[in-house]
């Protein structure tokens, strides 16, 4: 079971990353809206063991395509040793819907309100 | 004149990853190289090439072989799907999202570098672009 808050508008929990200095803990928003396993600002990706993985097209609203960096980084998730995808873009740590997939998902929407993921 | 393409084992049968033109029923010399060994790489991740110093060439030749090849075989019947595509062999899995294509292509080319393509889209000539690590601030996908 992995616990978290609902905070500042959005559900949010905590997952240790591997780096050179031992694990480092960083507060991820969870992102329904977002078909992806991690998304990280590459400032906190330089700080991981997360390795290069290549590149993830995007279409914009524009029509624009662009190409976002991928790296791969191991967590613990739900208990087990993963090896996630992380798209290396700005903004806030998002997890998304596909490292919530099969799992169970409970959010009290109040600030202050549990966050809780579990496996279905 | 010798020349390099890709080609996928079947277990009897070498299938070439991209298109060439031979003349049937003749005989040619084979050299064999194993894909993942040509990659010093091959079982360190950490080993990976860096791709934002070969970010276009590599994004560049992943849309080639979707452009060339792929396109015909993956649409319409998996448009909205996302296909992994390794550039340096060709080799490509389809799968529902990112993770689940890369983790899918993975088990073949432990070391590699790939570009995920959103089936479907078509890009105009001039549309596509490598995001600068540094230049990305505020985004919702």
């Amino acid at each position: 079971m992995i616990y978290g808050r609902f905070r500042s508008a959005h559900p949010r929990i905590s997952i240790d990353l591997p780096s050179r200095e031992g694990a480092l803990t960083i507060e991820f928003i969870v992102d329904t809206g977002f078909e992806g396993d991690l998304a990280l600002p590459p400032d906190l990706v330089g700080r991981t063991l997360a390795t290069p993985s290549g590149y993830d097209s995007h279409a914009l609203a524009d029509g624009r395509i662009e190409h976002f960096e991928t790296q791969e980084i191991e967590i613990d998730w739900a208990g087990d040793k993963r090896i996630t995808e992380v798209l290396v873009i700005g903004g806030e740590p998002l997890v998304g819907t596909t490292l919530l997939s099969d799992m169970h998902l409970h959010v009290e929407m109040a600030e202050g309100g549990d966050v809780s993921i579990e496996p279905l | 004149m010798p020349r390099t393409i890709g080609a996928m084992f079947d277990g009897s049968v070498f299938r070439p990853l991209q298109p060439i033109t031979l003349l049937p029923n003749r005989a040619y010399e084979i050299t064999i190289q194993d894909d993942e060994e040509k990659h010093a790489a091959k079982a360190s991740p950490a080993q990976r090439p860096d791709p934002s110093a070969i970010g276009n060439e590599l994004v560049s030749a992943a849309w080639r072989i979707y452009n060339d090849r792929l396109r015909s075989i993956l649409e319409p019947e998996h448009l909205g799907r996302k296909v992994a595509i390794h550039p340096d062999s060709g080799d490509f899995e389809v799968a529902s999202s990112s993770p689940a294509a890369r983790r899918a292509l993975r088990k073949r080319h432990p070391a590699g570098l790939f570009v995920v393509i959103h089936v479907g889209v078509v890009p105009d000539d001039n549309s596509l672009s490598l995001r600068a690590r540094n230049a990305m601030r505020g985004r919702r996908l």
